[in-house]
């Protein structure tokens, strides 16, 4: 059958549905059906929280499979800790990707950011905080780089930070000559790996901010036309929302929150390693999209993200546990990635939100 | 030639199509006519396959029994849907020769230069002679929907049907008076031939005109199916709603008086220029409502977003209240409300909740004690779907899950919301039935009445002439003439499209 000639899906129009009908005299004849009826009500609300149940179901699965294996203190921290900075990275890349943009520089800006500070320390000299500060405003210049590009001359985010993921990776091999740079200022360490109630100190990093982002995403009037110019962006703009300035918040929200993700990782290491961006780009996406999946359905959101990141690591660090080898974790991320985008794509036709 | 029975189609609790029957004659013109959630949509839908129907229905295409779902294109029959479907950056001819793979054969060559002669041939049927290099984002709405029903003769000619069977979805919304008449020309053909021509239209008055035949659908069922001849607009009206039409009381006399009142304009265009406007100077004083027309495509496409500040003037300047304005781009922060002809692309945003929609101009003022109220922006979200009769589940419900009517009512509602000063609508009736038209005209009314000025870009003559004061006339993006009424209401119709068609 000839594809071309299927039918055209009405864009707006959606579901009109009998019963719905409109004009002067609506509200004499309105049959208002009551708010979000009891079972679905409690269905979807099932839904929005299914990912949890997923998480702790695979968490019971692998403590039975594993027993004094998995479900123990250490292996628990060492989860936790292991997730630290994936879970910082996919929180930058859910702020570009709410107003509708891929930034795909973050784990380059994060590499480069964890090699520049301990350098600019030892081989420049400087004292420790102007490190931290330069290494910092490197990150806003890198989003404002990007959002020039992007924003101003209004060219693909997707091919943009394509370009500067490699750019930043080449200048990271070039500022530590392609080694490995050890020599970390001891401050960096116990910033990463200070421990608090038992866990490394990296942990409550990620867990404060997604706290920030949170509120910045839900409770804020940023957050909201985020979501409006990531939903429809010439509807944003003609609703009056500053669509550029957004945009370029976004963007350098997300490079900054990538460098401070830098310093975590290199306080984490105790060395910062210049090869290590092609590993750390696809959990957070994984991440970022199977969070659409929950909490918030059809949504980019932070707490979906917040769960996505601990059921990634549960189900790999699971697997590998019963023996499996260690492509199983990139198969792993990879498949829950089109499976999320699946998912999201499912929830985005049929959503519903009850309250 | 098409008989459909026993068509029912439900959406979880919802009954949208119930036991319908449609039977269309060959040779015919065939009316669909319906308020917007009648069931027109969904009935479309089946039509073209993109909906099954309930078991137990019954469906012959030429004599032929076929089972659900329909496939429109290996039955012969072409379809224009209300979106068109063009593909935005493919050409003219591309787009009209897709849905017949440009007639290749097995041996898949396309022979683009009989397909350039065959794409201008049908064009000029249609009246159309634009660049078919062109792509298609570069047409005006009335050229893309010839594009769109020149893609369906296509199909048809090339399926070589003896009989084809057309369907045409609101096809007349963009179309100026003159393409109309061709259109019809075209469907009287296709009827005389053999064929037939389902119609479905908002527009009562050119389904008379045109259908041999009119099925009425309200709440999903066929209240009347009968030929239209002897028929009168107010007859359809009745049937399609169950009570009878409000005549449109006027608040008309109080915003004219408001506006004689008033010296100071609330906006003021000198010598505006942009890509198709050009040296337009106009004032629009509080109270009143200001029609600006011409034939499609003559600038009045482009003023509404010059005077919001949205699109960047070439030359001239706005005034806002005697004021040059700051014109940031942000209209509605300056008093200046914006409802955008294309509400889909343009207005909302379709997969958020009503009130994420409603609010969305105004966040600063939810925004309180370091948070936004959602609690608030709901409760006055509530409040406005009640006062504007929004058809919707809540608050939380997905603007995508409102007919189009009532998607446009919440954009008014918006626009209102902020107490505007100046309302600017550029073609607010596309997409509405004759109701949500209605009452669309007395909300444009009611602000009149308050002080607000409005402005209403429209080609819709008929609407224009109901609630303006003034109207403009625009040709080739300058204002030419200038028809004012002695009371409101008095201008006619026929002054307008005359005025348009002779600028």
């Amino acid at each position: 059958m000839d594809s071309t000639s299927q039918p055209v899906q009405p864009a707006v129009d959606e579901p009109e549905s009998a019963g719905e009908g409109e004009g002067a005299f609506a509200s004499l004849q309105r049959l208002r059906p009551p708010r979000a009826q009891l079972g679905q009500a409690l269905t979807s609300r099932f839904a929005r929280f299914a990912l949890v149940l997923v998480l702790a179901a695979l968490f019971l699965l692998f403590t039975l499979l594993e027993p004094g294996l998995f479900a123990t203190g250490g292996n628990v921290k060492a989860m936790l800790s292991s997730e630290s900075v994936t879970l910082i990275l996919a929180l930058a890349v859910v702020i570009p990707l709410r107003a509708g943009d891929f930034d795909l520089s973050v784990a380059s800006v994060m590499v480069f950011a964890s090699a520049l500070a301990p350098l600019l320390w030892s081989k420049v000299g400087l004292p420790f905080g102007l490190c931290i500060v330069l290494t910092l405003l490197f990150g806003v210049i890198v989003g404002f780089v990007n959002s020039f590009f992007i924003v101003l001359l209004d060219l693909n985010a997707f091919v943009v930070t394509l370009g500067s993921m490699t750019l930043l990776e080449g200048l990271t091999t070039w500022i530590s000559s392609g080694n490995l740079v050890t020599q970390v200022p001891h401050a960096l360490i116990s910033f990463s790996r200070a421990t608090v109630f038992g866990l490394p100190a990296a942990v409550f990093y990620g867990w404060g901010l997604v706290i920030v982002l949170w509120y910045v995403c839900e409770l804020t009037p940023f957050g909201r036309q985020l979501l409006f110019v990531g939903g429809n962006r010439e509807a944003a703009r003609l609703a009056g929302i500053k669509i550029r300035r957004v945009r370029l918040l976004a963007f350098v929200a997300s490079a900054v929150i990538s460098t401070f993700a830098g310093l975590v990782l290199v306080g984490k290491l105790g060395v910062a390693d210049p090869t290590l961006g092609p590993s750390y780009l696809l959990p957070p996406y994984a991440a970022a999209f199977l969070g659409i999946a929950a909490v918030q359905l059809g949504r980019f959101n932070i707490g979906g993200t917040l769960i996505a990141v601990y059921l990634l690591i549960v189900a790999t660090t699971g697997l590998l546990l019963l023996g499996s080898a260690e492509w199983v974790t990139n198969a792993f991320n990879g498949a829950a990635l089109m499976l999320a985008v699946t998912f999201a794509s499912l929830a985005g036709g049929r959503r519903a939100r009850a309250t | 030639m098409l008989h459909l029975s026993g068509i029912s189609k439900r959406f979880e609790a919802v009954l949208a199509l119930d036991d319908v029957t449609l039977e269309v004659q060959a040779g015919s013109v065939h009316g669909v006519l319906g308020a917007n959630g009648s069931g027109k949509s969904t009935l479309i839908k089946v039509l073209s396959g993109y909906h099954s129907p309930e078991p137990g229905a019954q469906m012959r295409v030429r004599g032929q029994e076929v089972t659900p779902p329909l496939q429109p294109s290996q039955l012969g029959i072409a379809i224009v849907h209300q979106e068109l479907g063009l593909l935005e950056d493919a050409s003219v001819v591309e787009n009209v020769g897709i849905s017949s793979r440009y007639g290749a054969g097995r041996v898949p060559l396309v022979h683009w230069r009989s397909e350039r002669r065959r794409t201008r041939r049908i064009l000029e049927r249609l009246g159309l002679s634009t660049r078919i290099e062109a792509p298609v984002s570069s047409l005006e709405p009335a050229e893309r929907t010839i594009v769109g029903i020149a893609r369906a003769l296509r199909q048809i000619e090339d399926e070589q049907q003896q009989a084809p069977i057309l369907l045409l979805d609101e096809p007349t919304v963009t179309l100026p008076p003159s393409d109309v008449e061709r259109l019809f020309a075209l469907m009287r053909d296709i009827a005389a031939g053999g064929g037939c021509v389902i119609f479905i239209t908002h527009r009562l008055k050119e389904a008379l005109e045109i259908c041999d035949h009119a099925t009425i659908l309200r709440d999903g069922r066929v209240v009347a199916s009968r030929p239209t001849a002897g028929s009168s607009v107010a007859e359809l009206v009745r049937a399609m709603h169950d009570a009878p039409l409000e005549e449109l009381t006027s608040e008309a006399t109080q915003g004219a008086e408001l506006a004689g009142a008033q010296t100071r304009p609330a906006i003021e265009a000198r010598s505006l220029t942009g890509k198709t406007v050009k040296d337009v100077s106009f004032a629009l004083r509080p109270g009143e409502v200001i029609g600006v027309t011409g034939l499609a495509g003559m600038g009045q496409d482009e003023l509404p977003y010059l005077l919001a500040g949205t699109s960047k003037p070439a030359g001239g300047e706005v005034l806002l209240n005697g004021e040059q304005g700051k014109l940031s781009g942000s209209p509605w922060s300056e008093g200046v409300a914006l409802v955008p002809a294309n509400r889909a692309q343009h207005a909302i945003w379709p997969s958020g909740t009503l009130s994420e929609n409603y609010t969305v101009t105004r966040l600063r003022d939810y925004f309180r004690g370091g948070r936004l109220a959602h609690a608030a922006e709901r409760r006055d979200t509530e409040a406005a779907i009640e006062r504007f009769s929004v058809r919707a589940r809540s608050a939380d419900a997905e603007v995508a899950s409102l007919s189009g009517g009532n998607q446009q009512k919440l954009v008014l509602a918006r626009a209102l919301a902020s107490k505007p000063e100046v309302l600017l609508l550029h073609e607010p009736f596309i997409g509405i039935d004759a109701a949500a038209r209605a009452s669309v005209l007395k909300i444009i009314q009611h602000a009149a009445a308050e002080g607000c000025a409005v402005g209403l870009f429209s080609i819709e003559y008929e609407l224009l002439a109901n609630v303006c004061n003034r109207v403009l006339v625009m040709s080739n993006g300058r204002k030419v003439r200038e028809l004012s009424a002695d009371s409101p209401g008095s201008l006619v119709e026929s002054e307008i499209v005359h005025a348009a068609q002779h600028a």
